[in-house]
């Protein structure tokens, strides 16, 4: 499956990135070496460009300077449509607020990630997801319908649907209470481990930190 | 990416925008398709409600009245002609047949038309059942008249005095129908036909018209003085060039050629038609506007969506041929729903012209019509999804999931 293949092994590995906002350089992001199966967090105050790295991580925004490899790939010097399909395929995103497409039912959102990317979702790999995150009974629901709780398990199955890599998420905790945040990190932590991605959690809640491998605090920069 | 079923999702999440826009689409569509076939068929209607009349002789006055009057039999007569001056007219040998036509009475608004066996030269008839009358009172029906008023040869009725209902009724002079005419596709059809002398038997005053009853089967002995007009039937097209002048020439007479005044309503219509078709240009347009607004509010409504997808690898294009999968599925609706209510609504307006005008239109849309709709509904579409879609391309995927 997908069109990247990796020897690395890390699936992710930067050096001296450095972002920038309004044009001047603000935050460094730490070397990272993250490797299959492993779990670490991004820390850092709120401004502190954790999300920014993330955007910069995923392909969508460029770091003013440093390189970022995702598996054996220069992820920057891929030209944007290739950054897009390389985001598609090797990388899952788990947003704060999960973002799900309202309009469709849960499977289409796993199948839209899936085509988004030029890929089929496999479908053992679909049933496979939707019963380890207990999403089948909800699978031809629509995304507006579901509860909090439910909408967390299909955004992290929709990250994982195309056997990624690397997964990103973004302040998955943020928003959620005790319980809820201790069951998403739980959830999340098994299912990367079981599908062998690494994965880096952007976040500033101290909540995640036990639940991670190791941790790295976003720099000041200029 | 499922680019439609994304695009029909989208669509049915707003359904009440998405109807509509397809409502005042298919306005839009329903409108330029009917002036699309109104131009086109009108004038053929107009043709073969004419039958073979390439000419009509009548007192002076509006040429237009004498066509509407005694071709197409939508309006009254303005007087009489005499009846041997104007056939000593009409004697040339570039005429085919003649035939006076003597109008004033009806039978359940079906026009009662004394006239000559020649009317069905000049029209091209001929008798689907019975035989042509031999004796005044003996009539032939059309075969719209027969078919509406249930005749049959052997049948009788009794007309009304007057061209409209609630006429008094001859009650005293029923005819006897002797045959029915194969429908001609013209203004024919409608009308029952009797010999001319029938109209001024009934006509006369009582005393003489039941001495002419009496003498029914044989000639009457009545010479019929005038008729309300003469139709003629050329034998080339060349005499409309000569004919039409001769006639107007005399004090009496005036002449008016079918063909010239359709054409001389088209010209006058001309402005009208441009009209409508501007409406529905129009109604089109604000479709268009319409759907490109909604398309607008529906992209701006849903750019997280369409970063969320950008964000998940799909490529600016395929954002954009959402936009386009969305404009092209309304324009679509559009295109049915108005072709299907020109379908539905053409034949009750063609029965009301073949009613009320004696034209026999066909309403169906040709693949001509249909190819130049879809073609203007796409360029609509397109149009409208242009700025959506770039908007959509442009989402800005870090903004939107910064949120």
């Amino acid at each position: 499956m997908g069109g990247f293949v990796t020897t690395s092994p890390h699936c992710l590995r930067t050096r001296g990135v450095l972002l920038d906002r309004d044009g001047r350089v603000f935050a460094r992001l730490p070397d990272v070496d993250l490797a299959p199966g492993r779990i670490v967090a991004l820390t850092g105050t709120s401004g502190a460009g954790k999300t920014t790295a993330l955007l910069a991580l995923a392909g969508i925004r460029p770091p003013r300077e440093g390189s970022i490899q995702v598996g054996d790939t220069d992820l920057w010097s891929l030209p944007p449509s290739g950054r897009d399909r390389l985001r598609g395929q090797r990388i899952g995103l788990v947003f704060q607020s999960f973002h799900l497409i309202d309009a469709v039912s849960v499977e289409e959102n796993l199948r839209l990630a899936a085509s988004c990317a030029g890929l089929r979702a496999e479908p053992g790999h679909l049933q496979t997801l939707l019963e380890t995150l207990d999403i089948v009974a909800i699978r031809h629901r629509r995304a507006d319908r579901l509860s909090q709780g439910q909408a967390q398990r299909v955004a992290v199955a929709r990250a994982l649907v195309n056997r990624p890599a690397l997964v990103l998420a973004d302040e998955p905790t943020s928003a959620l209470d005790d319980g809820n945040a201790r069951a998403l990190l739980d959830l999340l932590a098994r299912v990367v481990r079981e599908q062998g991605a690494g994965l880096l959690i952007a976040t500033h809640d101290r909540r995640a930190l036990d639940a991670v491998d190791a941790s790295l605090a976003m720099e000041a920069a200029g | 990416m499922r680019t439609m079923g994304l695009a029909w999702a989208f669509l049915r999440r707003r359904w009440g925008q998405a109807l509509l826009s397809v409502i005042v689409g298919a306005l839009g569509v329903a409108a330029v398709e009917t002036v699309a076939i109104a131009e086109r068929e009108l004038p053929k209607a107009a043709e073969r409600a004419f039958g073979g009349v390439d000419l009509v002789v009548g007192p002076k006055g509006s040429a237009l009245d004498l066509v509407l009057c005694c071709v197409l039999h939508v309006s009254d007569p303005r007087g009489l002609v005499p009846l041997k001056e104007g056939m000593d007219v009409l004697r040339n040998p570039m005429v085919a047949a003649a035939a006076p036509i003597a109008l004033g009475d009806s039978v359940h608004g079906r026009r009662i038309v004394g006239t000559t066996p020649d009317i069905l030269t000049i029209y091209r008839a001929h008798m689907a059942q019975g035989a042509i009358w031999t004796a005044p009172l003996q009539a032939v029906a059309g075969s719209d008249a027969a078919r509406t008023l249930g005749l049959k040869p052997g049948a009788t009725f009794v007309g009304n005095h007057g061209l409209g209902p609630g006429g008094e009724e001859h009650a005293k002079f029923p005819y006897t129908v002797t045959g029915i005419l194969a429908p001609t596709g013209s203004a024919l059809d409608r009308l029952i036909l009797t010999d001319i002398q029938s109209v001024y038997i009934i006509h006369r005053d009582p005393d003489d018209a039941e001495e002419a009853k009496a003498g029914q089967g044989g000639p009457t002995g009545f010479g019929p003085p005038a008729a309300t007009a003469i139709l003629a039937s050329f034998r080339s097209p060349v005499a409309m060039a000569f004919l039409p002048r001769l006639v107007d020439a005399t004090e009496r007479f005036s002449a008016a050629s079918p063909a010239m005044e359709t054409a001389r309503l088209a010209r006058a219509g001309r402005p009208v038609i441009l009209a409508v078709t501007a409406v529905g240009v129009l109604f089109a347009a604000i479709a268009a506007a319409t759907a490109a607004t909604a398309l607008a509010a529906a992209m701006s409504g849903r750019a997280r969506d369409l970063a969320l997808l950008r964000a998940l690898g799909a490529h600016p294009w395929e954002i954009a041929a959402i936009a386009a999968a969305e404009a092209a599925m309304l324009a679509a609706g559009a295109l049915a729903t108005g072709v299907a209510a020109v379908a539905g609504l053409a034949p009750w307006g063609a029965s009301l012209l073949a009613e009320r005008d004696g034209l026999l239109v066909t309403v169906a849309p040709t693949g001509q019509d249909l190819a130049m709709l879809a073609a203007g509904a796409l360029a609509a579409a397109l149009a409208a999804a242009a700025v959506p879609a770039l908007r959509a391309a442009r989402a800005p995927i870090e903004t939107v999931l910064k949120a």
